[in-house]
Protein backbone atom coordinates (compact mmCIF):
# COMPACT_ATOMS: atom_id res chain seq x y z
CA UNK A 1 0.00 0.00 0.00
CA UNK A 2 2.89 2.24 0.97
CA UNK A 3 4.46 1.62 -2.39
CA UNK A 4 1.58 2.19 -3.99
CA UNK A 5 1.60 5.79 -2.63
CA UNK A 6 4.95 6.35 -3.50
CA UNK A 7 3.83 5.56 -7.11
CA UNK A 8 1.17 7.66 -7.23
CA UNK A 9 2.93 10.54 -5.33
CA UNK A 10 6.08 10.03 -8.18
CA UNK A 11 3.23 10.19 -10.67
CA UNK A 12 1.84 13.28 -9.35
CA UNK A 13 5.26 14.79 -8.87
CA UNK A 14 6.02 14.39 -12.41
CA UNK A 15 3.03 15.93 -13.80
CA UNK A 16 3.18 18.82 -11.64
CA UNK A 17 6.38 19.30 -13.75
CA UNK A 18 4.60 18.55 -17.05
CA UNK A 19 1.81 21.01 -15.78
CA UNK A 20 4.45 23.69 -15.00
CA UNK A 21 6.30 23.11 -18.30
CA UNK A 22 3.23 23.70 -19.91
CA UNK A 23 2.65 26.95 -18.08
CA UNK A 24 5.93 27.76 -18.67
CA UNK A 25 5.21 27.08 -22.56
CA UNK A 26 1.89 29.11 -22.73
CA UNK A 27 3.74 32.17 -21.26
CA UNK A 28 7.05 31.68 -23.82
CA UNK A 29 5.11 31.71 -26.55
CA UNK A 30 2.49 34.58 -25.46
CA UNK A 31 5.88 36.23 -24.32
CA UNK A 32 7.71 35.54 -28.09
CA UNK A 33 4.53 36.65 -30.00
CA UNK A 34 3.79 39.93 -27.86
CA UNK A 35 8.08 40.62 -28.64
CA UNK A 36 7.65 40.43 -32.56
CA UNK A 37 4.44 42.85 -32.73
CA UNK A 38 6.01 44.58 -29.81
CA UNK A 39 9.78 44.81 -31.89
CA UNK A 40 7.49 45.75 -35.06
CA UNK A 41 6.28 49.16 -33.29
CA UNK A 42 9.37 50.82 -32.77
CA UNK A 43 10.47 49.77 -35.89
CA UNK A 44 7.06 51.62 -37.85
CA UNK A 45 8.12 54.46 -35.06
CA UNK A 46 11.77 54.85 -36.35
CA UNK A 47 10.68 55.03 -40.05
CA UNK A 48 8.18 57.40 -38.92
CA UNK A 49 10.55 59.56 -36.81
CA UNK A 50 12.94 59.28 -39.87
CA UNK A 51 10.88 59.97 -42.34
CA UNK A 52 10.12 63.38 -40.01
CA UNK A 53 13.55 64.48 -40.31
CA UNK A 54 14.19 63.94 -43.74
CA UNK A 55 10.94 65.72 -44.87
CA UNK A 56 9.02 62.86 -46.90
CA UNK A 57 6.25 63.48 -48.32
CA UNK A 58 3.22 63.62 -45.12
CA UNK A 59 0.99 61.15 -46.47
CA UNK A 60 3.85 58.63 -46.31
CA UNK A 61 4.36 59.62 -42.87
CA UNK A 62 -0.08 59.61 -42.20
CA UNK A 63 0.67 56.21 -43.80
CA UNK A 64 3.56 55.09 -41.84
CA UNK A 65 1.43 55.87 -38.76
CA UNK A 66 -1.30 53.44 -39.81
CA UNK A 67 0.58 50.72 -40.19
CA UNK A 68 1.93 51.56 -36.39
CA UNK A 69 -1.35 51.75 -35.21
CA UNK A 70 -2.34 48.50 -37.04
CA UNK A 71 0.81 46.88 -35.64
CA UNK A 72 -0.48 47.39 -32.26
CA UNK A 73 -3.92 46.57 -33.01
CA UNK A 74 -2.91 43.44 -33.91
CA UNK A 75 -0.18 42.80 -30.89
CA UNK A 76 -3.05 43.92 -28.66
CA UNK A 77 -5.99 41.21 -30.11
CA UNK A 78 -3.47 38.69 -30.29
CA UNK A 79 -2.65 38.84 -27.12
CA UNK A 80 -6.41 38.79 -26.17
CA UNK A 81 -6.69 35.87 -28.09
CA UNK A 82 -3.72 33.99 -27.10
CA UNK A 83 -4.74 34.63 -23.60
CA UNK A 84 -8.40 33.41 -24.19
CA UNK A 85 -7.33 29.74 -25.88
CA UNK A 86 -4.94 29.36 -23.39
CA UNK A 87 -6.75 30.00 -20.17
CA UNK A 88 -10.22 27.71 -20.87
CA UNK A 89 -11.75 27.11 -17.12
CA UNK A 90 -12.64 23.87 -16.86
CA UNK A 91 -14.63 24.51 -13.63
CA UNK A 92 -17.45 26.55 -14.72
CA UNK A 93 -20.62 24.65 -14.96
CA UNK A 94 -20.47 22.72 -17.74
CA UNK A 95 -23.62 24.49 -19.89
CA UNK A 96 -21.63 28.16 -19.19
CA UNK A 97 -18.12 26.28 -20.33
CA UNK A 98 -20.03 24.69 -23.39
CA UNK A 99 -21.60 28.28 -24.16
CA UNK A 100 -18.25 30.01 -23.66
CA UNK A 101 -16.96 27.24 -26.01
CA UNK A 102 -19.42 27.92 -28.96
CA UNK A 103 -18.48 31.72 -28.61
CA UNK A 104 -14.94 30.77 -29.30
CA UNK A 105 -15.19 28.33 -32.37
CA UNK A 106 -17.85 30.95 -33.98
CA UNK A 107 -16.08 32.03 -36.93
CA UNK A 108 -17.42 35.40 -36.60
CA UNK A 109 -18.91 36.66 -33.37
CA UNK A 110 -18.52 39.86 -31.63
CA UNK A 111 -14.78 39.05 -31.15
CA UNK A 112 -14.21 39.42 -34.95
CA UNK A 113 -14.94 42.90 -35.24
CA UNK A 114 -12.10 44.09 -33.44
CA UNK A 115 -10.16 43.16 -36.35
CA UNK A 116 -11.41 45.37 -38.54
CA UNK A 117 -9.70 48.55 -37.33
CA UNK A 118 -6.43 46.55 -37.60
CA UNK A 119 -7.29 45.81 -41.75
CA UNK A 120 -8.72 49.32 -42.19
CA UNK A 121 -6.08 51.09 -41.18
CA UNK A 122 -3.26 48.72 -43.45
CA UNK A 123 -5.71 49.77 -46.32
CA UNK A 124 -5.97 53.48 -45.17
CA UNK A 125 -1.69 53.19 -45.32
CA UNK A 126 -1.58 51.44 -48.39
CA UNK A 127 -3.81 53.46 -50.15
CA UNK A 128 -2.45 56.74 -48.80
CA UNK A 129 0.88 55.72 -50.06
CA UNK A 130 0.54 55.00 -53.56
CA UNK A 131 0.38 58.14 -55.77
CA UNK A 132 -2.35 58.46 -58.29
CA UNK A 133 -5.86 57.44 -58.31
CA UNK A 134 -5.45 54.70 -60.89
CA UNK A 135 -2.54 53.05 -58.24
CA UNK A 136 -5.05 53.24 -55.76
CA UNK A 137 -7.85 51.43 -56.92
CA UNK A 138 -5.08 48.89 -58.27
CA UNK A 139 -4.08 48.62 -54.68
CA UNK A 140 -7.58 48.22 -53.69
CA UNK A 141 -8.54 45.75 -55.72
CA UNK A 142 -5.36 43.75 -54.48
CA UNK A 143 -6.11 44.63 -51.38
CA UNK A 144 -9.61 43.40 -51.29
CA UNK A 145 -8.57 40.18 -53.27
CA UNK A 146 -5.68 39.56 -50.61
CA UNK A 147 -8.20 39.98 -47.99
CA UNK A 148 -10.82 37.85 -49.69
CA UNK A 149 -8.45 35.02 -50.22
CA UNK A 150 -7.48 35.46 -46.63
CA UNK A 151 -11.18 34.98 -45.54
CA UNK A 152 -11.87 31.73 -47.74
CA UNK A 153 -8.89 30.23 -46.56
CA UNK A 154 -9.74 31.13 -42.72
CA UNK A 155 -12.97 29.93 -43.29
CA UNK A 156 -11.92 26.38 -44.98
CA UNK A 157 -9.75 26.00 -41.91
CA UNK A 158 -12.49 26.84 -39.60
CA UNK A 159 -14.89 24.21 -41.35
CA UNK A 160 -11.84 21.25 -41.10
CA UNK A 161 -10.39 22.43 -37.65
CA UNK A 162 -13.30 24.51 -35.66
CA UNK A 163 -16.54 23.22 -37.07
CA UNK A 164 -17.16 20.13 -35.41
CA UNK A 165 -16.24 21.01 -32.11
CA UNK A 166 -18.06 24.33 -32.64
CA UNK A 167 -21.57 21.56 -33.77
CA UNK A 168 -20.57 19.29 -31.17
CA UNK A 169 -20.55 22.34 -27.98
CA UNK A 170 -23.75 23.37 -29.75
CA UNK A 171 -25.32 19.94 -29.84
CA UNK A 172 -24.35 19.13 -26.39
CA UNK A 173 -26.24 22.75 -25.39
CA UNK A 174 -28.78 21.62 -27.20
CA UNK A 175 -28.57 18.13 -25.21
CA UNK A 176 -28.80 19.79 -21.69
CA UNK A 177 -31.52 22.66 -22.76
CA UNK A 178 -34.20 20.53 -24.45
CA UNK A 179 -35.76 19.80 -20.59
CA UNK B 1 -0.97 27.74 0.56
CA UNK B 2 0.65 27.92 -2.39
CA UNK B 3 -0.83 26.73 -5.73
CA UNK B 4 1.06 23.46 -5.97
CA UNK B 5 0.46 22.57 -2.35
CA UNK B 6 -3.67 23.08 -2.67
CA UNK B 7 -3.27 21.24 -5.77
CA UNK B 8 -1.62 17.84 -4.05
CA UNK B 9 -4.34 18.46 -1.06
CA UNK B 10 -6.96 18.54 -3.49
CA UNK B 11 -5.78 15.43 -6.03
CA UNK B 12 -4.77 13.36 -2.84
CA UNK B 13 -8.42 13.66 -1.28
CA UNK B 14 -10.12 13.23 -4.47
CA UNK B 15 -8.04 10.67 -6.47
CA UNK B 16 -10.48 8.19 -6.60
CA UNK B 17 -13.42 10.08 -7.42
CA UNK B 18 -11.30 11.01 -10.04
CA UNK B 19 -10.88 7.63 -10.97
CA UNK B 20 -14.45 6.57 -10.76
CA UNK B 21 -15.15 9.28 -13.34
CA UNK B 22 -12.62 7.87 -15.70
CA UNK B 23 -13.82 4.32 -14.94
CA UNK B 24 -17.43 5.49 -16.09
CA UNK B 25 -16.10 6.50 -19.10
CA UNK B 26 -13.42 4.28 -20.67
CA UNK B 27 -13.54 0.52 -20.33
CA UNK B 28 -9.43 0.28 -21.09
CA UNK B 29 -6.98 1.22 -18.36
CA UNK B 30 -4.76 3.34 -20.52
CA UNK B 31 -7.77 5.26 -21.42
CA UNK B 32 -8.69 5.42 -18.06
CA UNK B 33 -5.17 6.77 -16.84
CA UNK B 34 -5.18 9.07 -20.01
CA UNK B 35 -8.38 11.06 -18.61
CA UNK B 36 -6.88 10.71 -15.21
CA UNK B 37 -4.04 12.66 -16.75
CA UNK B 38 -6.32 14.98 -18.74
CA UNK B 39 -8.26 15.99 -15.40
CA UNK B 40 -5.51 16.31 -13.21
CA UNK B 41 -4.03 19.20 -15.96
CA UNK B 42 -7.34 21.28 -16.20
CA UNK B 43 -7.60 20.66 -12.35
CA UNK B 44 -4.32 22.63 -12.13
CA UNK B 45 -5.28 25.15 -15.18
CA UNK B 46 -8.68 25.89 -13.53
CA UNK B 47 -6.94 26.05 -9.61
CA UNK B 48 -6.53 29.83 -10.16
CA UNK B 49 -10.14 30.14 -10.65
CA UNK B 50 -11.14 28.05 -7.35
CA UNK B 51 -13.33 29.94 -4.87
CA UNK B 52 -14.18 28.51 -1.57
CA UNK B 53 -18.08 29.60 -3.37
CA UNK B 54 -19.13 25.69 -3.99
CA UNK B 55 -17.66 22.88 -2.37
CA UNK B 56 -14.43 21.13 -2.98
CA UNK B 57 -16.04 18.07 -4.23
CA UNK B 58 -18.34 19.79 -6.81
CA UNK B 59 -15.38 21.26 -8.35
CA UNK B 60 -13.67 18.87 -8.85
CA UNK B 61 -16.30 16.88 -10.44
CA UNK B 62 -17.42 19.86 -12.40
CA UNK B 63 -13.68 19.54 -13.55
CA UNK B 64 -13.73 15.91 -14.05
CA UNK B 65 -17.56 15.79 -15.74
CA UNK B 66 -16.24 18.90 -18.60
CA UNK B 67 -12.95 17.40 -18.92
CA UNK B 68 -14.93 13.97 -19.73
CA UNK B 69 -17.01 15.86 -22.18
CA UNK B 70 -14.09 17.69 -24.15
CA UNK B 71 -11.57 14.85 -23.89
CA UNK B 72 -9.52 14.89 -26.48
CA UNK B 73 -9.04 11.90 -28.81
CA UNK B 74 -12.04 10.70 -27.82
CA UNK B 75 -15.16 10.57 -29.89
CA UNK B 76 -17.93 11.45 -27.49
CA UNK B 77 -20.88 9.70 -29.51
CA UNK B 78 -19.04 6.34 -28.85
CA UNK B 79 -17.75 7.16 -25.11
CA UNK B 80 -19.48 4.61 -23.44
CA UNK B 81 -21.03 4.38 -19.84
CA UNK B 82 -19.40 1.91 -17.75
CA UNK B 83 -21.00 0.46 -14.90
CA UNK B 84 -19.94 -2.76 -12.46
CA UNK B 85 -22.05 -4.11 -10.29
CA UNK B 86 -20.24 -3.79 -7.26
CA UNK B 87 -21.06 0.22 -7.52
CA UNK B 88 -23.48 0.86 -4.25
CA UNK B 89 -25.34 3.02 -5.67
CA UNK B 90 -26.37 1.43 -8.75
CA UNK B 91 -29.80 0.94 -7.75
CA UNK B 92 -30.55 4.74 -8.08
CA UNK B 93 -31.24 4.76 -11.58
CA UNK B 94 -33.80 1.20 -11.35
CA UNK B 95 -35.31 1.76 -7.77
CA UNK B 96 -36.48 4.97 -6.88
CA UNK B 97 -37.78 3.88 -3.09
CA UNK B 98 -35.38 1.72 -2.92
CA UNK B 99 -37.99 -0.45 -1.01
CA UNK B 100 -37.40 -3.41 -3.45
CA UNK B 101 -34.12 -4.99 -2.64
CA UNK B 102 -32.51 -6.20 -5.33
CA UNK B 103 -29.36 -7.65 -6.78
CA UNK B 104 -28.83 -6.78 -10.16
CA UNK B 105 -27.41 -9.93 -12.00
CA UNK B 106 -25.26 -10.40 -14.52
CA UNK B 107 -27.79 -10.48 -17.16
CA UNK B 108 -29.53 -7.71 -16.26
CA UNK B 109 -26.68 -5.67 -15.70
CA UNK B 110 -25.75 -5.95 -19.68
CA UNK B 111 -29.13 -4.75 -20.37
CA UNK B 112 -28.65 -1.95 -18.36
CA UNK B 113 -25.20 -1.28 -19.23
CA UNK B 114 -26.62 -1.46 -23.03
CA UNK B 115 -29.33 1.04 -22.41
CA UNK B 116 -26.89 3.37 -20.35
CA UNK B 117 -24.57 3.49 -23.60
CA UNK B 118 -27.77 4.73 -26.18
CA UNK B 119 -28.42 7.51 -23.73
CA UNK B 120 -27.33 10.81 -25.15
CA UNK B 121 -23.67 12.46 -23.59
CA UNK B 122 -25.48 14.38 -21.36
CA UNK B 123 -27.51 12.08 -19.94
CA UNK B 124 -24.46 9.74 -19.08
CA UNK B 125 -22.89 11.99 -17.57
CA UNK B 126 -26.16 12.59 -15.14
CA UNK B 127 -26.00 9.03 -14.62
CA UNK B 128 -22.23 9.25 -13.81
CA UNK B 129 -23.49 12.22 -11.07
CA UNK B 130 -26.19 10.15 -10.00
CA UNK B 131 -24.31 6.96 -9.44
CA UNK B 132 -21.73 8.60 -7.52
CA UNK B 133 -24.69 9.86 -4.79
CA UNK B 134 -24.60 13.41 -5.74
CA UNK B 135 -27.98 15.42 -4.50
CA UNK B 136 -29.67 17.03 -7.20
CA UNK B 137 -28.49 20.41 -5.97
CA UNK B 138 -24.86 19.36 -6.82
CA UNK B 139 -26.04 17.51 -10.26
CA UNK B 140 -27.55 21.22 -10.75
CA UNK B 141 -24.04 23.23 -9.85
CA UNK B 142 -22.10 20.89 -11.85
CA UNK B 143 -24.24 21.04 -15.39
CA UNK B 144 -25.48 24.81 -14.87
CA UNK B 145 -28.92 23.82 -15.05
CA UNK B 146 -31.68 24.19 -12.65
CA UNK B 147 -32.83 21.44 -9.70
CA UNK B 148 -36.05 21.24 -11.16
CA UNK B 149 -34.58 20.52 -14.52
CA UNK B 150 -32.27 17.84 -12.97
CA UNK B 151 -34.91 15.94 -11.81
CA UNK B 152 -37.04 16.14 -14.87
CA UNK B 153 -34.59 14.57 -16.73
CA UNK B 154 -33.63 12.58 -14.32
CA UNK B 155 -36.97 11.30 -13.56
CA UNK B 156 -36.88 10.61 -17.76
CA UNK B 157 -33.53 8.69 -17.73
CA UNK B 158 -34.93 6.43 -15.32
CA UNK B 159 -38.54 5.79 -16.51
CA UNK B 160 -36.99 5.42 -19.96
CA UNK B 161 -34.67 2.93 -18.79
CA UNK B 162 -37.22 0.94 -16.18
CA UNK B 163 -39.62 0.66 -19.15
CA UNK B 164 -36.89 -0.62 -21.34
CA UNK B 165 -35.73 -2.94 -19.10
CA UNK B 166 -39.22 -3.93 -17.83
CA UNK B 167 -40.13 -4.28 -22.03
CA UNK B 168 -36.92 -6.98 -22.24
CA UNK B 169 -37.86 -8.84 -19.09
Amino acid sequence: MKEHTNTSDNKISGLIKQLKAKDTNYSAISKRMQLIYWTLCPLYLFIIIMQIVEHSPSKEIISSFCFLFAMVTFALLFRKYQKEYAEVDYSQPTLLMLKKAVNRYEPFSSRTIGIIPGILLVDIGLTIKVSDQTDALLTQLVFIGAVGIGLVAGMIWWYIQYKPLRDHAQQLIDDIESA
Amino acid sequence: MKKEELFNTIVDANQNRIRRICAYYNENENDQQDMFQEILINIWKSLDNFKNKSSINTWVYRVAVNTALSFNGKSYKYMRLIVTADMENLNVITDDSGKEKKLLEEQQLEQLQNELNILSVIDKALVSLMLEGLSMKEISDIIGITEANVKVKIHRIKDALKSKLNTKR
